[in-house]
């Protein structure tokens, strides 16, 4: 775990120092006439202290030899969480031009499928029904006004 | 208004047909995603917030606060029958009621669960209702350097007693801070860290980001495992009558965890968990039969699961109070009053009594529906753990785009729903906790609102937030909690030499 934290610690303190960086040129004020900088600058600073922090904390578990195992997945677990967030992004892009009906079909069938549940039909009937009954739920029964796309008129 | 009159009152909003069903619809979802291994009660309110800006501002809170209380009963079917905590506050009851489970006594520890929830709940509204107008009445004299004191202890407090290393929650603390400084800042009208981009001007919205950090991530972590939910058998209806020598251990521990939970729940942090903890080790001690813990004992259920409902109505004191919330469930009621333009003070009872007292006796009623949920109907919640893992994966994976979607109808905010789901996902992994992150995300424009009144009103003296007898002692507090641990532990390791 500490290889991984203080990685995490060290792209937070650039983060940080980026943030810091750009607050520098919001103007500060004074101190009985606050700016819009300096709030941001304070937090940037406890932002650094923690990244500091959080790295001499990993580095001292490594000389004490701490456990440094992540269980990160592979294999079959690494393919179902990459799709899911693939079709998840996949969603955002279809959504304007495919629209809701059809996006959320092709969400549901591919988390269906990664997730392991057998037979196509069901799977194609679930998305099927997960499409449209959501478009009716949210689009027409609570209105909110999600995209229909260029089947549907828009 | 007093408290009788504020009751009846509140009873006549709480009886309102929307807000009755909002209470009722708030107790089922809560006690759905309390009794499924997954999406918690944080990432249900985040899914739902989205959709409450259609609502008046007390039956929106209605909803929300139900699916915190809510969550807290259904999480301890699963830990009773299948040793699966559903949400963090019953990992504790997990110990004993799965040992009950396996000894033939499930049903017991279910009814002794739900019926403890049920006069913890009840009793802590009580509590509620008599500790939140005197704290109004006192936190009347606050100014914004007590405020900004009260909003980093919470803070502080949060990030200490979390568990875990300070460092990595300080961290996150501060991540929380800055990003809630993105947008046009309120004061001077100045653009900060928007890029130039226009929808960022308004801010990151709250929704996104508590749907990807703690619903996406969850989904993350559910598709990793991808083991199914375990299978369980169903629990009768007759099965659910604890003895008499049952019972006779179980109420004196019903009462215990319902004083110490809430006396936990007043203090900031992740009062839930650490309720249901403390009442667990205070049971223990208490016992006569201490060698009974581990292999079933029920005072071992009845005490925590008690315990961690009363903390959730204590933990709606400071919010309903102050408007300071010391946890991400209640920073998320705070929200959700936000996107109505109520803001929860000192002033509510009297501006908004619709709004205080509507969700105090909605509590009563809330509980009540549980109750009757969670004891008859165990059946039908047991039955949930044998939906299909992908189909439930698939439909929270369906609403949570759509709940990010329809915050603004925008597709910005879809994009950082999933980056939040990945940053939360292997924020986890490497053992950040993220709930401090949350709260800083929520309390950061208040933090930055005092703490620049603050300065002015000390005429540019920083000394201001320790001269304040009240904001003084409430800095000492942070300062105790930042420097006391390890200066604890440095004096330990020298006295080993």
């Amino acid at each position: 775990m500490r290889s991984g934290a203080l990685t995490v610690a060290v792209l937070g303190g650039l983060l940080a120092l980026l943030y810091l960086a750009k607050a520098l040129t919001y103007g500060r004020g004074t101190l009985d006439d606050p700016g819009p900088g300096l709030y941001p600058i304070a937090v940037g600073l406890l932002f650094l202290i923690g990244a500091i922090g959080t790295a001499i904390e990993a580095s001292l578990d490594a000389g004490r030899g701490a456990d440094d195992t992540v269980a990160w997945p592979t294999g079959a677990a690494s393919w179902r969480m990459v799709a899911l967030i693939a079709v998840s992004l996949a969603y955002v892009f279809l959504l304007p031009w495919a629209g809701h009906p059809v996006a959320a079909a092709l969400v549901t069938l591919v988390a269906l499928e990664v997730m392991g549940l057998q037979g196509w039909p069901l799977k194609i009937v679930l998305a099927a029904v997960a499409g449209i009954g959501s478009h009716w739920l949210f689009a027409v029964v609570l209105g909110v006004p999600l995209p229909r796309g260029i089947w549907f008129g828009g | 208004m007093d408290p009788l009159h504020g009751l009846l009152y509140g009873f006549s909003i709480a009886f309102a047909p929307a807000n009755l069903l909002a209470a009722l619809a708030g107790a089922l979802i809560g006690t759905f995603v309390g009794v499924l291994p997954g999406i918690g009660p944080v990432g249900a309110m985040a899914l739902l917030l989205a959709t409450t800006s259609a609502l008046r501002p007390e039956t929106a809170l209605i909803m929300l606060a139900g699916i915190y209380y809510g969550a807290m009963y259904g999480g301890s079917t699963t830990s009773i029958l299948v040793n699966v905590p559903g949400e963090a506050a019953s990992v504790v009851t997990a110990l004993e009621g799965y040992q009950m489970a396996k000894r033939g006594r499930a049903g017991a520890a279910l009814a002794v669960s739900a019926v403890g929830s049920f006069v913890a709940g009840t009793l802590g509204v009580v509590g509620l209702m008599v500790a939140a107008p005197a704290l109004a009445r006192f936190a009347l004299s606050f100014g914004p350097p007590e405020y900004f004191a009260i909003a980093l202890l919470g803070l502080f407090a949060l990030s200490r007693l979390s568990g875990g290393s300070f460092w990595k929650a300080l961290m996150m603390l501060a991540l929380g801070m800055a990003l809630a400084t993105i947008g046009m800042e309120p004061i001077s009208g100045t653009s900060r860290y928007t890029f130039g981009l226009v929808k960022l001007m308004q801010g990151i919205d709250l929704v996104p980001v508590v749907m990807g950090l703690f619903g996406v991530a969850e989904l993350l972590v559910v598709a990793e495992s991808a083991g199914g939910l375990p299978q369980v058998t169903g629990v009768k209806f007759r099965e659910l009558f604890p003895t008499i020598a049952e019972w006779r251990l179980a109420f004196p521990a019903i009462f215990r965890g319902t004083g110490l939970g809430f006396l936990i729940g007043l203090i900031p942090g992740p009062a839930t968990v650490i309720s249901s903890f403390a009442s667990y080790s205070l049971e223990l001690r208490m016992s006569k039969r201490p060698d009974e813990f581990g292999r079933g004992a029920i005072e071992g259920v009845a005490g925590p699961e008690s315990a961690n409902n009363a903390a959730t109505s204590a933990q709606m004191v400071p919010l309903l109070a102050l408007g300071v919330p010391f946890g991400p469930a209640t920073a998320l009621l705070l929200a959700a009053l936000m996107i109505q333009g109520v803001q929860p003070g000192p002033l509510l009872m009297t501006e908004r009594p619709e709004v205080f007292w509507g969700v105090v006796t909605s509590m009563y009623v809330g509980n009540l529906a549980l109750l009757i949920l969670n004891l008859p109907l165990v059946g039908m919640w047991v039955s949930l753990l044998r939906l299909p893992q992908p189909v439930l994966v698939a439909s929270i994976l369906l609403f949570m785009l759509i709940g990010a979607y329809s915050v603004n109808n925008s597709a910005l905010d879809l994009l950082v729903l999933v980056v939040m789901g990945i940053v939360g996902y292997v924020l986890r992994k490497l053992g950040f906790d993220l709930s401090g992150m949350i709260l800083a995300l929520v309390l950061g424009p208040m933090l930055e609102k005092t703490f620049r009144q603050s300065l002015i009103m000390g005429l540019g003296d920083p000394l201001i937030f320790v001269k304040r007898p009240i904001s003084g002692v409430l800095v000492a507090a942070v300062l105790v909690i930042v420097v006391l641990p390890p200066l604890l532990r440095l004096g330990r390791r020298l006295r080993r030499g």
